[in-house]
């Protein structure tokens, strides 16, 4: 009983974020923007801009426009497109989450695959050579510049070695590189993690104990070790998968990657408003769930937290 | 207070640390290098530089750094528009120590209010700026910074608005947590009990606890926003064209990446040496002053 009410504590919480970063998105694209500047060419008349304010009911007084598009975001209408003859956003956008979402789970299986099993290595052969290396790999992967790595990487293996394409999304070869420079920062935050979550785990008492009962070192190490160490990734990975969406942006304009982030930049540029003001809900709202999704888990995963109650 | 501060097993824990001190500050020396000649080739740029960092002289395109073959006029070499890459970086350094001078304190500044206030009160007003923190967890800051950016037109005012936004609910989550821990001990009962009011209590026995905390975040913090204000120019949502910030350099770099490596490494390196810099030194403080937040990043 306690989970669900737990869980719908916070998917109302969520809610209430996401109506929040609605109203700051509309908000600072209504009231400081001009769309209808956008929509004209540089020598419409009064008249005409007048007309087209009307036509998009932005002569009505904010209150009223954000009643009507709160109204709208409640029948599940975002709205047109200004460009492209008007077509839906929220279609567009769903075509475009397809591959953000493909390279963010890449990003994650790179990030998680080796610093996961890296960081475990690293504790138990610690000072050896193998955990400087994942020590230096942590350090180095959290100074460097996503985006500038991503540039050198398609300038070595597209461009001179011509391993992989220099962008674009055809096949699972193109999803290489930009996988690794949107999963290098996560990797390195989480390798930290496991390690020093490892070293303070095998010093515990109840791997000793397990030690002394006979359990070879492989079960110790595997069924009593990692499990523990591995637990506070499981909550790093709510402020990731934030950190991951933001970064997609920066590595899907770098790769030519046809994402969600891609069509934020593009529709920006070419002053989409209604676009953008989509886009940024719709990921606001993946964010929160997703938070919402980690938080449950953790509580399904840690016996403790579900006996300590809220 | 001192007793509550004082936790058990410190005593052969400082005769350890005296023993190796030593070594413990020659860690800190090489990025402390690193930090100096940042910090100073920021505030001097100007005398340093031997050319104006935008003055574009097409006759001198792609010249190669000194060391590869270019010429002592221009030891770094110059962009695909002739200017000198030396210059432009000390340049970009200035910009780079602005944002952090701006923003580090600041966010800290803000992210401490918050994080204490709705630690202390609790209830209502801990729940509404609780909330205001996952909203900006929940509203990817570079978007918004694309947002603004597409609204107000680039600047480097707004790029400090934007990063004080971006950075400033780091700070209010870690010290709402410490808050809430501090608030059950003894040390503030007993203020609380002999007439210390909210304000005091968090001024003059909470403040001190948390100084650790905020100390090492800023100090981390530092790299964080260095790239994120190299990663808004790189978009061309950062500091205007023409100003000479490392994330711009590389956006200029990228056009030549295949006739030229200079223009896109130098900057790229300035970056990775800075932002590991910051890093090494928030560690470094983080294992002197705290022990137990190894796991913050």
């Amino acid at each position: 009983m306690q989970f669900w009410n737990f869980l719908a504590i916070r998917l109302v919480q969520a809610f209430f974020v996401v109506f929040i970063v609605v109203s700051i998105v509309f908000f600072v694209s209504r009231v400081v923007g001009h769309p209808e500047t956008f929509l004209l060419p540089q020598d419409a008349t009064n008249e005409d801009i007048e007309l087209v304010k009307e036509k998009l009911g932005l002569n009505d007084p904010i209150v009223v426009q954000y009643g009507n598009y709160l109204w709208e975001l409640a029948r599940l209408d975002f709205g047109q497109s200004f460009r492209g003859g008007g077509t839906s956003t929220i279609s567009s956008i769903a075509d475009r989450s397809v591959n953000t979402f493909k390279l963010g789970a890449a990003a994650l299986i790179f990030a998680v695959g080796v610093a996961a099993p890296l960081g475990i290595i690293a504790a138990l052969k610690r000072g050896r050579v193998i955990d400087w290396v994942a020590r230096f790999l942590a350090v180095i992967g959290q100074a460097t510049p996503s985006f500038w790595l991503g540039l050198m990487m398609i300038f070595f293996f597209a461009v001179e070695l011509g391993w992989f394409p220099t962008g674009g999304s055809k096949g699972f070869k193109s999803l290489i590189l930009p996988a690794i420079s949107l999963g290098l920062l996560e990797m390195a935050a989480i390798m930290r993690l496991t390690r020093s979550g490892m070293i303070d785990v095998m010093d515990t008492d109840f791997i000793r104990t397990a030690r002394a009962k006979g359990l070879s070192e492989r079960v110790v190490v595997m069924r009593h070790g990692v499990r523990h160490a591995l637990l506070p990734v499981v909550t790093v990975l709510g402020i990731g998968l934030g950190r991951l969406i933001a970064g997609s942006v920066i590595i899907e304009v770098v790769f030519a990657w046809p994402g969600i982030g891609r069509l934020i930049i593009d529709s920006i540029i070419s002053s989409d408003f209604p676009m953008v003001q989509t886009a940024i809900i719709v990921l606001a709202a993946s964010i929160s769930l997703a938070n919402v999704v980690v938080d449950m888990s953790y509580r399904l995963i840690d016996p403790r937290i579900r006996a300590g109650g809220l | 207070m001192a007793q509550d501060v004082a936790v058990g097993g410190v005593a052969p824990l400082e005769r350890r640390r005296r023993g190796i001190r030593w070594r413990r500050w020659l860690a800190l020396s090489f990025p402390g290098a690193i930090a100096l000649t940042l910090v100073i080739t920021g505030v001097f740029a100007d005398l340093l530089a031997t050319h104006d960092p935008n003055f574009i002289d097409l006759a001198a395109r792609l010249q190669p750094p000194v060391f590869d073959g270019g010429s002592w006029a221009h030891p770094l070499g110059t962009d695909s528009l002739g200017r000198d890459i030396y210059s432009r970086l000390l340049h970009g350094a200035r910009i780079s120590l602005i944002v952090v001078v701006i923003v580090v304190p600041g966010a800290a500044l803000i992210g401490t209010l918050v994080g204490m206030l709705s630690g202390w009160m609790g209830g209502l007003v801990g729940q509404v700026l609780m909330r205001i923190v996952d909203v900006q967890l929940a509203l990817p800051s570079i978007l918004f910074a694309v947002l603004m950016a597409s609204v107000f037109g680039p600047s480097l005012r707004n790029v400090i608005l934007i990063l004080l936004i971006w950075t400033w609910s780091a700070y209010a989550r870690l010290v709402r947590a410490d808050v809430l821990s501090l608030k059950e001990r003894d040390f503030v009962t007993a203020s609380r009990s002999v007439g210390g009011n909210g304000w005091w209590i968090m001024r003059k026995h909470l403040l001190p606890n948390l100084v650790n905390t905020i100390v090492i975040v800023m100090t981390l913090e530092i790299a964080i926003v260095i790239l994120a204000e190299a990663a808004l120019s790189f978009l061309g949502v950062g500091v205007p064209p023409g100003t000479s910030s490392w994330g711009r350099m590389i956006t200029d770099g990228r056009e030549v990446m295949n006739r030229a490596w200079w223009p896109i490494w130098l900057p790229g390196l300035a970056l990775l040496i800075v932002s590991l810099t910051g890093n090494l030194m928030g560690d470094w403080l983080r294992d002197e002053l705290d022990p137990r937040l190894r796991n913050l990043r």
